[in-house]
């Protein structure tokens, strides 16, 4: 292509239109709302704030609550009482607290509760710190992220207590990859959850390095020139078409604000930033496969996330 | 010399001056029309060639220097419009307002190629009078090179048709064409009445341009589609296109509508309400900046700067010149080339200026025409708007006979170029520019001397009472 200032519009113009010829119809899935809903807490200062997310959640979804609280250290009566002041904090919700046993890891148990409630959502602690003070950034071994390992349903971690935690809900980010194949279930269920009174923020985040690696694994050349942030921002609009018309139909058919971003960068840095300054719930992708790459990022975002964080 | 500016304000301008600084105009105009060097960075050398000339000579008399402020300070809203346009379109432009409208026409068309054809061509008239021709024409480009790869079809027709309509739609309103609000500007048109002035010949013009390429392209258009597979296929495919995919923000895309219309009436209402265009084009694109979530950075960065500079170049050079008196001199012989028939002046005016507007830059054409015609029309107010109005269709038109007459042409050809690696020759371009323009110049004499014969133009108000 001849050096030219018109290349560089004539690229982004045409990404654009690509995105609408590429679109090929995504429906997005329909989400039965869960019926119960399992909030485990770990007896840490933001059980409460954990209770008043979980009632919520309960509310939106007209669902029952199973309250459990896996923590050895503590005897079980001493669990007992705290989940049933817990229980008084869920106001108006049904709830019901999954049998409590004397055991060592307290990830098993809640994916124990999980299975014998019948729960299809989970609301838990994940105390923002934790891992950086605790375990170190780097770390993959906190009971949130083992969970996370073995929960096939939407799990929701709570970071920190928020003032006004509830605004959060009215204010989601879901972030997706444009060729991701879990996007519209992460899209159906912030949809589902968060419903049609909220603003939707959906991000892209274009990330030049996860890019390469993807390139290299799939044995295709990379080419330094074609991973510019302007050639990789084109890409990424072009490949979005479909998913970005599936989110703005359902906006639109439920009359509800959805705006669309594309930012480059770091994703995990960029999308934790985003979300923790703009002060959104933060709905992410999970992986499938647990030994991806992009399953290890999706755990970094949500390590460096203080903000409520679902991960579907 | 220099000593006798000082000492008087009035002098008596020399043939020497006037070659000089003719020959500084014509040697800058010559090597913007064969690109051998930036366009702008060649109209501010020349600028600067013209006021060192302008001191040596004494032309700016007892002002001085002090008198290229106020040259310049007469063309501002022009900088203006063009400045406030270009911030406005790309924030708009963002909220993906064309882009939807665009496939959303596209879908209509079923992938039939001759209504694709006719559509593209409906498209880039409506783009181009209302974003102006260089927006609007690489926004028809990019459409037309996607599309067509989509289906399969050859872009080139099509991009010729975007490169050949965009120049009527052009002349459409005031502000849809930069020579047209050069002129509009100079001759102080109201928008309206410019905009009853113009459009039939900007419709007319186009209908024809679209005729005869349907008669040059159109086995070639059903001879792709033939190629491209079957019908029923590409049907499919293009009710598959989904223009929501190109919306971000729906409340900005909606909001981006209405600072839109907003600034298409506050352009149309300007005089009445006593602004010029470029504080109305200044409103809009501030309006667009702030309700429309544009970065302000990114939409100041997409204001064509070279642009400016290529106008602020060019506005000198005029001044500098026109102080020599060439160009009163030039208006004489032009009148008495009339012989006192408005006719001859017509058609001498009309084939000069789409000569050289295809061959040179239709910019500096009428930048160089306006002193011309104001000197002329300020003598013979019944001459104002015939002249006019021939400048306005012939300098927007006149783009069509070459492939770098126009904007638009430079760049549908040059993004099929790029897209493709496939080259439109002169030849190639000008079997069809040519006969388009050929046509195009007797519509334009044709309908400025029934109109003037008419009397159906409305009165030039900055001649009409004089």
């Amino acid at each position: 292509m001849p050096d030219n200032p018109l290349n560089d519009e004539l690229h982004e113009t045409m990404s654009r239109f690509k995105a609408a010829t590429n679109a090929s119809p995504v429906e997005l899935p329909e989400i039965d709302k869960p019926t119960k809903v399992l909030v485990a807490f770990d007896q840490s200062n933001q059980d409460e704030f954990t209770a008043m997310i979980g009632a919520q959640v309960c509310r939106w979804y007209g669902a029952t609550a199973v309250l459990t609280l896996p923590d050895p250290g503590t005897d079980i009566d001493s669990r007992r009482q705290h989940l049933e002041a817990m229980q008084a904090k869920m106001e108006g919700v049904d709830c019901e607290i999954a049998p409590i046993q004397d055991d060592e890891d307290p990830a098993d148990r809640i994916i124990d509760a999980m299975k014998a409630s019948g729960a299809e959502f989970i609301v838990m602690d994940a105390p923002w710190g934790e891992d950086i003070v605790k375990l170190g950034r780097d770390s993959v071994g906190s009971t949130a992220e083992r969970v996370l390992a073995r929960a096939t349903i939407p799990v929701l971690f709570i970071r920190e207590p928020q003032e006004d935690a509830l605004a959060l809900f009215n204010n989601p980010l879901v972030k997706l990859h444009v060729r991701q194949q879990e996007a519209p279930k992460s899209l159906a269920t912030a949809f589902s959850l968060c419903g049609q009174e909220s603003s939707f923020k959906v991000l892209f985040v274009v990330d030049a390095a996860a890019m390469a690696e993807a390139m290299a694994l799939l044995g295709e050349d990379v080419d330094d020139d074609k991973l510019t942030d302007e050639a990789l921002l084109a890409d990424a609009q072009a490949a979005a078409g479909s998913l970005v018309a599936a989110a703005q139909r359902w906006a639109a058919d439920n009359n509800a604000d959805l705006s669309v971003e594309f930012k480059i960068g770091s994703d995990p840095d960029v999308t934790a930033r985003h979300a923790n300054d703009g002060g959104h719930l933060l709905v992410i992708p999970c992986p499938a496969d647990r030994n991806s790459s992009a399953y290890s990022r999706a755990l970094t975002v949500l390590r460096l996330s203080s903000v409520p964080v679902l991960m579907v | 010399m220099l000593l006798a500016a000082e000492t008087s304000n009035t002098f008596e301008p020399g043939w020497v001056p006037m070659a000089v600084l003719g020959a500084i105009m014509v040697a800058t105009y010559l090597v913007i029309a064969f690109e051998k060097f930036h366009k702008s960075v060649t109209a501010i050398l020349g600028g600067i060639a013209a006021v060192i000339a302008a001191l040596a000579f004494g032309l700016f008399g007892k002002t001085g220097y002090p008198l290229i402020h106020e040259i310049l300070g007469h063309d501002l809203n022009i900088l203006g419009v063009i400045i406030g346009t270009s911030i406005l379109v790309d924030t708009v432009g963002r909220s993906g307002l064309f882009h939807f409208i665009a496939i959303r026409v596209v879908k209509m068309t079923m992938g039939e190629p001759k209504r694709l054809f006719l559509f593209v061509c409906i498209l880039t008239w409506v783009f181009v009078s209302l974003l102006t021709l260089a927006p609007g024409s690489l926004l028809m480009a990019s459409l037309v090179l996607v599309i067509c790869k989509t289906l399969g079809y050859h872009p080139k027709p099509y991009l010729i048709a975007v490169a050949i309509v965009a120049n009527s739609a052009a002349l459409t309103t005031f502000s849809s064409g930069i020579a047209t609000l050069m002129i509009g500007t100079s001759a102080e048109i109201p928008y309206v009445q410019f905009f009853i002035g113009s459009t039939p010949l900007a419709i007319t013009t186009g209908i024809v341009a679209f005729f005869v390429l349907v008669k040059l392209y159109g086995k070639k258009l059903l001879e792709d589609a033939k190629a491209a597979g079957d019908p029923a296929e590409l049907k499919t495919k293009v009710a598959g296109f989904d223009e929501w995919a190109l919306v971000k923000d729906r409340r900005i895309f909606w909001r981006s509508a209405i600072v839109l219309v907003l600034t298409v009436i506050g352009f149309a209402t300007a005089q009445m309400i006593g602004v010029g265009l470029d504080f109305i084009a200044m409103a809009g694109g501030m309006l667009a900046l702030l309700f429309c979530a544009g970065d302000p950075e990114q939409a100041i960065k997409k204001v064509k700067w070279s642009v400016i500079l290529f106008f602020v170049g060019l506005f000198v050079i005029v001044g500098s010149v026109k102080a020599t008196g060439l160009l009163e001199v030039t208006a004489d012989a032009l009148v008495s080339i009339g012989g006192g028939q408005t006719w001859i002046l017509v058609i001498v005016l009309g084939l000069f200026v789409m000569l050289a507007s295809g061959f040179v830059d239709n910019i500096p054409v009428t930048a160089t025409m306006l002193p011309i015609l104001d000197k002329i029309a300020t003598e013979n107010p019944a001459l104002a708007e015939p002249l006019y109005w021939t400048l306005v269709g012939a300098s927007n038109l006149g783009g069509n006979g070459t492939p770098i007459g126009s904007v638009a042409a430079v760049v549908a050809l040059h993004a099929l170029e790029a897209d493709r690696g496939e080259k439109v020759g002169w030849g190639e371009f000008m079997k069809a520019g040519m006969l388009i323009l050929a046509i195009q110049a007797v519509m334009v004499i044709g309908y400025v001397l029934l109109m003037h014969n008419l009397g159906w133009f409305p009165d030039l108000p900055k001649y009409a009472g004089e």
